[in-house]
C-alpha cells in the first residue's frame, strides 16, 4: 500500500467519522437510547393518506426505579417536552398527559410516571400530500428522569411515514395497541362536571360536583391539582363524598400561588368511574359557583334570606329609594322642590334638568358620605373582632332593633326626624349650589324613615365588600333621585302627581308591617343562636325597646316643654339600651345544650389524654363557617352521640372566636394558623393525638375513633 | 445521656417537620442549629447574628446544581455576597451513601476545583436542619436578615429548567433578596417553589 492510498484511506475515515458525528447530531429514526431511558417517537400508523388524522406519540421507557413527570411534577421535576419539526402542512396538538402516580420520594412527594409510557399527540396530514413520497416528522424531546438522583435527558427524534392513497399498509404499526391502550386510559372530562374551590387557609377545599359521583364507590381517592405552586403533594388529602359533590381537603404548598383564571385537575379512583366508561380519573376543569353547592349549608341556610344576590339587592335598592319618596317627611317636598326648580329657571327646560342634576348629585354625594360611614364602622368593628354577619347574634339583635324601631315609627308610635319643609327655609342659596344642597338635606330627613325596602338593602350592603357596599347605596340614591330627575325633565308632570295628604299617613302605616315581618324573620334567626329557652329575652327585650319608643313619641314632642323632651329622650334612650341588653345572647344560653364540651387548656389536655379515654379536641371559633358546618353534621348524627356516650370520649373545645393566644400556640405546633383543627388522642400516656381532616364527617370521626 | 437526647431532639425536629408546613416561616425567626462543616469546625447559626446569612443547599452530583455552578452563576453570587459581608453557608444533607455524600476529602478537592466561595461547608447527613428549615431540593436557597427573621425561601431564581443559557434570562431570587434586605426595603419575592433534584435524605426512622 503506497503511503498516498494510505494518507486517502484515513482521509476517508476521518470524513466516516465526521460524517456519522454529524450523523449524531441529527434526528434519529428508531429508539434513542440514553441511559436510564430509551426514547423514541412512534405512531399508531406506518402509513397515512392526504388528509389522515393519526396520532403520534413519545414514548418513554424508564429503567426500573427511574420516573419521569407529570404537567404538575409535584415537589420535584419538570414534565418532558417535545419540540416539532414537521413537513408543510402538517398539525400536531399538545400531549394529552395519562394519570399520574404518586412516586414518594421521602419526604417528598412527586407526581410521574415509572415504566413505559406513551405520550400522545393528535397529528393530522395535509390533504396536498402526494402518494408515493415519504414524510419526516423530526421531535427534539426533553425530559428530566429521577431515581435517587436526577438526570436531565433529550433525545433528537424522528419518524417516516410513507403516503400512499388509501392509508393502508401491510403491516399493523409496532405500538399501535400500547397507543390505544393509552388513550383508551386517558383521564375522561367529567361530563357536567364542576369545580369550586374554598380557601381555609392552610388547605383549600375542592368541591367536584359531577353526576358520575352520586352513588360512586371511591377506592385509595386523589386529587391530582394541574397547577404547580398549589398542593402540596407530601401532604395526605382527605375526602367527604355527600350526594353528587365531592369535597376534598388538599393542603397548600408552603410556596401557594393562587391561581386567578381557576384551578383544575383530575379526579382518580383506583377502581375506576363507571360514568365515566371505567376510566381511573376524571378531569374537572369548569369552574362552579360553591353557593350553587350547598356551600356551608347548615349555617349559611339560616343567613339565606340574605342571600338575594347583587343583582336583586341593588334593585331592591333602587325601588326603595324611589320608595323613600313617598314617605312622609321627604313626599311633600317632590313636588314643591320641582316647581321651585321651574320657577328658578323660568321655565327653560335645560336650566330645569340642570337643577335636577344638581339636585341628584347632592343625593348622591349624602349617600356616599352615609356609605363611607358605615363601611369605616364596620371595618372598625372587625377590628375590634365583631363581624358584621347574621351568624353573629349581636348583630342581628342591632339589626332587628333598628328595624323595629323603623316600624314603630311608620305605625306611628312616635315620630323620627323633622319634615324636610321645616329645614327647607334654613337653605338660602337659589342657585344649582340650593338644589344641591335640597339633595343633601332630602337625604338626611329621608334617612331615618328609610323604607323596609332599604332596611333589606342595607342589611345586606353590610355583609357586602366595602365596593359592593358602595354600589348599593348608589343605586339608592339613584332611586331616590330619579322621580326629580323625570320631573324636572317633565315638569308637565307634576300635575298628575297625587296631591300629599292624609293618604300618605296610611301608606307609612301600611309600610310598618313588612318591616314587622323582617322582625320575624330575625328572631327566628336569632332563635337559632339562643334556643328556645332564650326568646323571651328576645321579646321582653323587644317590649322593652318598643316602651322606650312609646316614652319618646309620647313626651318628646314639640308640643311638651324643653325640659321634659331631654328629660324623655334620655329616658326612652336608655329603656332601649335595656331593651336591647336582655335581647343580648348570654354565654350560657349560647352553647350547644347537650354536648359537655370542657373548656381547652394544655394542662387539661394532658391530663385527659394519659386518662385512658379518647380525648377529641375541637379547636373552633364562631366565625368559621367550616367550623361550624362540621360540628353540626358531627353532633347532629345519633350515631357519633351514641358512640361518644359509649367510649366515653372527652370532648374539649378551644374557641378562637378572641384569637386566644394560647390556642394560637396549640394551632401552631400542628402547623396550622386558623381553625378548625381537630384532634383526638387515645388517651394512652405520652401518645401522640391523630390530626383529623379539616372536613370532617361523622364517617370519618367514627372511623378514626374505631381505629383507637 | 447526650446521645439520647440527641435523637429526641432529632425526633422532635421530624415529628415538626410532619406535623407542620415547616418550622421554617418566611417572617418568622430563622430556626436555630448547630453544624460541623468540611474542615471540622462547629458552626452555630447564632454565631453569625447581626449579619445577613444565605443558605444553600447543595449536592455537586445534581444537574441543577451544576448548572449554576459549571456557569460560574453560583461562585458570582457567592462571591458578591462576600463582598457585602454576608455570611454564605453550604449545607449538604444527603444520607451517607447517597448522591451528593462526600468525605471530607473529597469535600475540600471538589470545593477547591470549583472554586466555591462559601463562608463554610456545612455537613447535614442526618438531614436534621434539611428537615428543619423545609428544605426540599438542591439548590434550595434561604435568606436570612440580620435581626435574624427569614426573609426568602425558595429557588434560586425565576425559570426553573436545567438549562445554563436561562441563567440569563432569570430574575436571580437570592441576589434581589440580598439587595433588598441591604437597601432595608422588604423583600419583593420572599418565595418561590424551588426546583432541582429531591434531597436524599436519610429515611425517617
Amino acid at each position: 500500500m503506497n503511503v498516498f492510498l494510505r494518507v486517502k484511506l484515513l482521509l476517508l475515515a476521518a470524513l466516516c467519522c465526521c460524517g456519522t458525528l454529524s450523523a449524531q447530531s441529527d434526528y434519529n429514526l428508531g429508539p434513542v437510547d440514553t441511559g436510564e431511558v430509551e426514547a423514541e417517537l412512534v405512531a399508531d400508523v406506518t402509513a397515512i393518506r392526504p388528509g389522515q388524522e393519526f396520532q403520534l406519540a413519545l414514548r418513554l421507557k424508564m429503567d426500573p426505579h427511574w420516573h419521569v413527570y407529570w404537567i404538575n411534577p409535584g415537589d420535584v421535576g419538570f414534565m418532558p417536552e417535545v419540540q416539532w419539526e414537521l413537513p408543510d402542512g402538517f398539525e400536531v396538538g399538545p400531549f394529552e398527559f395519562p394519570t399520574p402516580e404518586r412516586i414518594p420520594f421521602e419526604p417528598l412527594v412527586s407526581y410521574g410516571y415509572e415504566g413505559e409510557i406513551f405520550l400522545i399527540a393528535k397529528a393530522r396530514a395535509p390533504e396536498s400530500l402526494e402518494a408515493g413520497t415519504v414524510v419526516r416528522i423530526n421531535a427534539a424531546s426533553n425530559w428530566l428522569v429521577c431515581e435517587e438522583a436526577c438526570i436531565p435527558g433529550n433525545a433528537d427524534l424522528a419518524l417516516e411515514l410513507p403516503v400512499t392513497e388509501s392509508g393502508a399498509s401491510l403491516s399493523p404499526a409496532e405500538y399501535a395497541d400500547e397507543i390505544a391502550e393509552t388513550r383508551a386510559a386517558l383521564p375522561v372530562d367529567a361530563a357536567g362536571g364542576e369545580i369550586a374551590v374554598e380557601d381555609l387557609g392552610d388547605t383549600l377545599v375542592f368541591n367536584l360536583r359531577w353526576d358520575g359521583l352520586e352513588g360512586a364507590e371511591l377506592k385509595d381517592p386523589y386529587f391530582y391539582v394541574e397547577q404547580e405552586s398549589v398542593s402540596d403533594s407530601a401532604k395526605e388529602q382527605s375526602f367527604d363524598l355527600a350526594g353528587d359533590t365531592l369535597r376534598v381537603a388538599v393542603p397548600k404548598t408552603e410556596y401557594f400561588e393562587a391561581v386567578e383564571s381557576g384551578y383544575t385537575g383530575l379526579l382518580y379512583s383506583e377502581n375506576g368511574f363507571e360514568a365515566a366508561g371505567g376510566v381511573n380519573a376524571v378531569r374537572f376543569h369548569v369552574q362552579g359557583e360553591l353557593a350553587a353547592m350547598g356551600i356551608a349549608a347548615p349555617v349559611a341556610a339560616a343567613g339565606s334570606a340574605f342571600d338575594i344576590g347583587l343583582g336583586e339587592a341593588l334593585l331592591y335598592a333602587f325601588l326603595g329609594g324611589m320608595i323613600l319618596n313617598l314617605m312622609p317627611c321627604v313626599f311633600p317636598v317632590l313636588s314643591i322642590k320641582v316647581l321651585g326648580f321651574v320657577q328658578q329657571s323660568g321655565e327653560d327646560k335645560g336650566k330645569v334638568l340642570k337643577h335636577g342634576l344638581a339636585f341628584t348629585v347632592g343625593v348622591l354625594a349624602s349617600f356616599w358620605v352615609l356609605a363611607g360611614t358605615l363601611i369605616a364602622l364596620r371595618s372598625a368593628g372587625e377590628g375590634l373582632g365583631w363581624g358584621f354577619q347574621l351568624q353573629q347574634p349581636e348583630f342581628v339583635v342591632v339589626m332587628l332593633v333598628v328595624m323595629f324601631l323603623f316600624g314603630l315609627s311608620m305605625a306611628g308610635v312616635f315620630e323620627m326626624g323633622t319634615s324636610a319643609i321645616s329645614l327647607q327655609g334654613k337653605v338660602k342659596g337659589n342657585g344649582l349650589g340650593g338644589s344641591f344642597f335640597s339633595g343633601v338635606i332630602a337625604t338626611a330627613v329621608a334617612t331615618p324613615c328609610t323604607g323596609p325596602f332599604m332596611g333589606q338593602a342595607l342589611g345586606y350592603a353590610l355583609t357586602l365588600s366595602a365596593f359592593q357596599s358602595l354600589t348599593v347605596f348608589t343605586f339608592l340614591a339613584l332611586g331616590m333621585a330619579t322621580p326629580y330627575l323625570v320631573l324636572s325633565a317633565n315638569p308637565a308632570l307634576i300635575n298628575k302627581l297625587p296631591r300629599p295628604g292624609a293618604w300618605m299617613e296610611t301608606f307609612k302605616q301600611v309600610m310598618s308591617f313588612p318591616m314587622f315581618a323582617t322582625c320575624i324573620w330575625l328572631i327566628w334567626l336569632l332563635g337559632g343562636h339562643v334556643g328556645n329557652d332564650g326568646l323571651p329575652f328576645v321579646l321582653g327585650g323587644l317590649l322593652v325597646v318598643a316602651l322606650g319608643a312609646w316614652i319618646y313619641g309620647r313626651w318628646s314632642t314639640p308640643m311638651r316643654k324643653k325640659a321634659t323632651q331631654r328629660f324623655a329622650s334620655v329616658l326612652a334612650v336608655l329603656t332601649v339600651l335595656g331593651g336591647i341588653w336582655m335581647m343580648m345572647p348570654r354565654e350560657q344560653v349560647e352553647g350547644e345544650e347537650e354536648i359537655a364540651w370542657q373548656s381547652y387548656s394544655p394542662a387539661l389536655v394532658d391530663e385527659l389524654s394519659g386518662s385512658g379515654k379518647p380525648v377529641f379536641v375541637d379547636f373552633t371559633a364562631d366565625w368559621c363557617l367550616t367550623c361550624k358546618a362540621n360540628e353540626l353534621r358531627l353532633f347532629r348524627s345519633e350515631e357519633v352521640l351514641q358512640e361518644i356516650k359509649n367510649r366515653d370520649v372527652q370532648l374539649v373545645q378551644g374557641d378562637w372566636t378572641k384569637k386566644d393566644a394560647v390556642i394560637t400556640q396549640a394551632l401552631a405546633k400542628y402547623g396550622r394558623s386558623s381553625v378548625p383543627l381537630y384532634l383526638l388522642y387515645d388517651g394512652k400516656p405520652g401518645s401522640e393525638p391523630k390530626v383529623l381532616p379539616q372536613v370532617l364527617s361523622p364517617d370519618t370521626f367514627l372511623k378514626s375513633l374505631d381505629e383507637i | 445521656m447526650i446521645a439520647k437526647l440527641r435523637i429526641f431532639v432529632a425526633a422532635l425536629a421530624a415529628s415538626l417537620f410532619i406535623g407542620s408546613t415547616s418550622a421554617a416561616d418566611v417572617g418568622k425567626s430563622a430556626p436555630q442549629f448547630t453544624l460541623t462543616d468540611i474542615d471540622g469546625q462547629t458552626h452555630r447559626l447564632s454565631d453569625f447574628a447581626g449579619k445577613i446569612v444565605v443558605l444553600e443547599w447543595t449536592n455537586y452530583g445534581c444537574p441543577f446544581v451544576k448548572k449554576h455552578y459549571n456557569s460560574g452563576n453560583m461562585q458570582a453570587l457567592q462571591d458578591k455576597a462576600k463582598g457585602e459581608e454576608v455570611v454564605w453557608l453550604s449545607i449538604c444533607s444527603s444520607a451517607p451513601g447517597t448522591q451528593g455524600h462526600m468525605s471530607a476529602s473529597e469535600w475540600q478537592a471538589a470545593t477547591t476545583e470549583k472554586g466555591v466561595k462559601s463562608s463554610a461547608v456545612l455537613i447535614d447527613e442526618s438531614g436534621e436542619v434539611g428537615r428543619l428549615y423545609g428544605a426540599k431540593v438542591t439548590p434550595h436557597m434561604f435568606v436570612i436578615d440580620a435581626d435574624g427573621t427569614l426573609v426568602y425561601d425558595g429557588a434560586i431564581d425565576s425559570i426553573p429548567s436545567g438549562r445554563v443559557s436561562d441563567i440569563e434570562k432569570a430574575d436571580n431570587y437570592v441576589m434581589a433578596a440580598l439587595d433588598a434586605v441591604m437597601a432595608g426595603k422588604p423583600v419583593a419575592v420572599s418565595k418561590a417553589k424551588p426546583y432541582g433534584c429531591g434531597i436524599k435524605y436519610a429515611s425517617d426512622s
